[in-house]
């Protein structure tokens, strides 16, 4: 016997044996004393957490929100209604995860991604797996299979506007899978659906949209002007240029120090402004 | 030059025990007919059918009133195939260069001294790969190929001595049993009363010429340990092909899964021996009554996991059904190398190519494979165009990280509705104020646009379409459109 590791402080009543040599591990219920006598070899939990690590996301207020990043080996939920910035912070983390030469994967439920703007993101293309799913036991099935395949640092799973009925075996299965397999399984949805089974919930909130320069042109010419003259008017792309969103957490903070929410802004990339016809 | 011969004797049969998959199936009676029906000769007999009782040259009716437990099975050609090329493998697994002829296989071993101590330990390796191709063979080791042919029928593992002499007075006290006389030749050694090899030896060569011909100073110089037959190495096949055939019907995936992976296994177990793996398959199926169902499976990476190819198998056979029932199964196996990965000290690890062309095959069977790949940009003046590719299984040669550290360039993303979805839009005196479809129905708060878009009509077909962002009062930010030509609006999705 090398060492000892429990999974919990709480479980005082009990005690996990963990072999090292033989991979074993053992339950077996111990009085409190003895309890007190394996405190010295007993990890807590939080710090069994912290030694598997997190996946950074690009954004340093998040990452300090959440601990370090998305937790490896465990299920995160980012919920949010439309246009609070969800897809952004999945297809970021997914990006972020690639670029560091890692593999990751989507599975897409509403096959919604945008190829242009995914790049734009900095998603590496040719490397990502993209599985767009329908379903939503397929959608579990697939996202399971990714995990176990193993290797995966990051699976994504895009539910979004759907929110679907997921039995509980599912998502033990799943949190099962991603923490055997060390992978980080990042849920995106409107509303939290894994609940208690996810380690770390996020929830986004739309705070603020800016439109460009070209709306105010557009509402200022649009009074008593022709199509054409609207049309010559309005020349340079993007129309919304940022989204702020306020980001709360809902589940998994570790400690005091730890904000409970920070604050996000997404910017639109420019359009190539080679492309199409502008008037 | 040491030349070994593997020997595989009643080849027929041993084509037959192959394919039994249970190793007690082998270990019962079993008789190989020279053709169906009760009147066939038997061909071939297991050790537990001799020592049953039944003989060589009984009918298959004599034999079962002997034997009422005798198993009589019938060769097929292409078993015997498959175990004549599992017989070159084998000297493959030892030797680049070897030759084969009916139920041998002769390899160089002159250059395995530093491999082995000695040469009977490299008959004994020979025995011992033989024995997983699922082959009992013998084995002799000598100078020539002709003496090792000999040495193979005077017993199991010969070993021959390299000079002429030693080898004269170590075959000396052999019957002459041990060369493959012919008719005539066999006559006239039981007229003159040699029974042995060493009695030919001592004959005059020249006399034993001229009363037998060539074929008699052959056998002769072999009695005294002299042979000039040449080696002539052969190339080794460039597919590994293993197939089978059953009485009856195989309707469903069981059973046709339990005969698929002991193909794969034999297959695999001789790609093994040529240190190769299976960079392509092709399934042949024999249907009922008459045609063939020959399917490619893909394999991304060569891998040697016979779990692996079965389950790609059985995907691909659970996607696409043979319209009707199987009675024969062929394998094809296009061999390569195995690829060496050299993993990068500073990226993470991604998953093993051949679990993640497993994985990526069953997703394929689970959400179809058009739905499965790398999202890829397509060349279009249409935005929301995009196209999907097959997936890489190698690892990727990604850039180094780079610096995301400031984190308010971060990209908004937008969620496509594929296809963009028909709304009404109410167009007011300032723009779009409010629109009406199955996704929502809403106020605009405000309207950015119009962003005038058109191309393609160069190449017929052509669109002209004007772009507004809205902000609706559901909350969302909707990019809507309007087609020019047709005045219909679209929804093509919102950013998130």
């Amino acid at each position: 016997m090398d060492s000892f590791c429990a999974s919990t402080w709480t479980a005082g009543c009990r005690r996990f044996d963990l072999d090292l040599n033989t991979r074993s591990v053992t339950l077996e219920r111990v009085s409190v004393p003895a309890l007190e006598q394996l405190s010295a070899f007993l990890i807590p939990a939080r710090r069994l957490e912290a030694k598997r690590g997190h996946l950074p996301t690009p954004w340093p207020a998040l990452n300090e929100m959440l601990g370090g990043g998305w937790p490896r080996g465990a299920l995160s939920e980012v919920s949010g209604p439309r246009s609070s910035g969800r897809t952004s912070v999945l297809y970021a983390s997914l990006g972020a995860a690639l670029q560091r030469g890692a593999a990751a994967a989507l599975v897409d439920a509403e096959s919604a991604l945008d190829a242009r703007r995914a790049q734009q993101a900095g998603i590496p293309l040719r490397q990502l797996l993209w599985v767009c799913a329908g379903q939503s036991q397929i959608l579990l099935k697939s996202t399971e299979l990714l995990v176990s395949a193993g290797g995966f640092e990051l699976v994504a799973l895009d539910l979004g506007d759907s929110a679907p009925h997921l039995p509980t075996a599912a998502w033990i299965r799943l949190r099962q899978v991603a923490q055997r397999q060390g992978t980080a399984v990042l849920l995106a949805a409107r509303f939290p659906l894994a609940g208690s089974f996810s380690a770390t919930s996020v929830h986004l909130q739309q705070k603020n949209v800016d439109f460009g320069r070209q709306a105010c042109t557009r509402l200022r010419l649009r009074r008593g002007v022709d199509d054409h003259a609207l049309a010559r008017a309005v020349s340079h792309p993007p129309l919304v240029t940022a989204l702020s969103s306020s980001v709360s957490l809902e589940r998994g903070r570790r400690s005091a120090e730890q904000a409970a929410g920070c604050s996000l802004v997404f910017h639109e990339p420019l359009r190539e402004s080679a492309r199409g016809e502008q008037t | 030059m040491r030349i070994a011969c593997a020997y595989a004797p009643q080849i027929a049969l041993q084509s037959v025990l192959r394919g039994l998959t249970e190793p007690h199936e082998r270990e019962a009676p079993i008789a190989l007919a020279a053709g169906p029906g009760g009147r066939a000769l038997l061909l071939g007999l297991t050790r537990a059918a001799r020592l049953a009782g039944a003989c060589l040259g009984m009918t298959v009716t004599q034999a079962l009133a002997i034997v009422p437990s005798l198993r009589v099975m019938q060769a097929r050609q292409a078993d015997v195939d498959a175990a004549q090329a599992a017989l070159q493998d084998l000297g493959l697994s030892f030797a680049p260069r070897i030759e084969a002829e009916s139920g041998r296989a002769f390899l160089q071993v002159g250059d395995l001294g530093s491999l082995y101590p000695n040469e009977r330990a490299v008959a004994q390796a020979i025995g011992a790969r033989a024995t997983q191709l699922g082959l009992a063979v013998r084995v002799a080791i000598a100078s020539s190929k002709g003496l090792a042919r000999v040495g193979t029928r005077a017993g199991e593992v010969v070993i021959l001595p390299e000079t002429e002499g030693a080898t004269k007075a170590r075959l000396a006290g052999l019957p002459l049993t041990v060369f493959d006389l012919d008719e005539r030749t066999r006559q006239a050694m039981q007229q003159w009363g040699i029974t042995t090899v060493g009695e030919l030896a001592s004959l005059p060569g020249p006399e034993v010429t001229l009363r037998l011909g060539a074929t008699g100073a052959h056998f002769h110089r072999l009695a005294n340990g002299m042979d000039n037959e040449p080696f002539l190495p052969q190339p080794p096949a460039d597919a590994i092909e293993e197939g089978t055939e059953v009485d009856y019907t195989i309707e469903s995936l069981e059973p046709l899964s339990f005969l698929l992976r002991g193909l794969l296994d034999r297959v695999l177990q001789r790609l093994a021996c040529r240190c190769l793996a299976c960079a392509g398959l092709i399934l042949r199926l024999s249907l009922s009554p008459r045609g063939f169902d020959v399917r490619e499976i893909a394999l991304p990476s060569p891998t040697r996991e016979a779990s692996i190819l079965l389950q790609l198998v059985r995907l691909d056979l659970e996607r696409r059904p043979p319209d009707t029932g199987v009675v024969g199964i062929t394998v094809l196996i296009r061999p390569a190398r195995i690829r060496s990965t050299q993993l990068d000290l500073f990226r993470p690890n991604g998953p093993a190519p051949e679990r993640l062309a497993a994985t990526i095959a069953r997703l394929s069977a689970l959400v179809g494979p058009e739905h499965v790949g790398m999202p890829c940009v397509v060349d279009s003046w249409k935005e929301e165009v995009m196209a999907i590719e097959p997936p890489m299984v190698e690892p990727s040669q990604a850039k180094p990280p780079e610096d995301r550290s400031d984190g308010q360039q971060a990209t908004l993303a937008m969620r496509r509705f594929r296809p963009p979805r028909d709304i009404e839009v109410l167009i007011g005196p300032t723009g779009p104020e409010a629109l009406r479809g199955k996704e929502t129905t809403a106020r605009i708060l405000v309207a950015a646009g119009p962003y005038r878009m058109s191309g393609e009509w160069w190449m017929g077909g052509g669109f002209c379409r004007e772009y507004w962002d809205v902000h609706a009062s559901d909350g969302a930010l909707y990019r809507i459109h309007q087609d020019r030509g047709t005045s219909q609006w679209y929804l093509d999705g919102y950013y998130d």
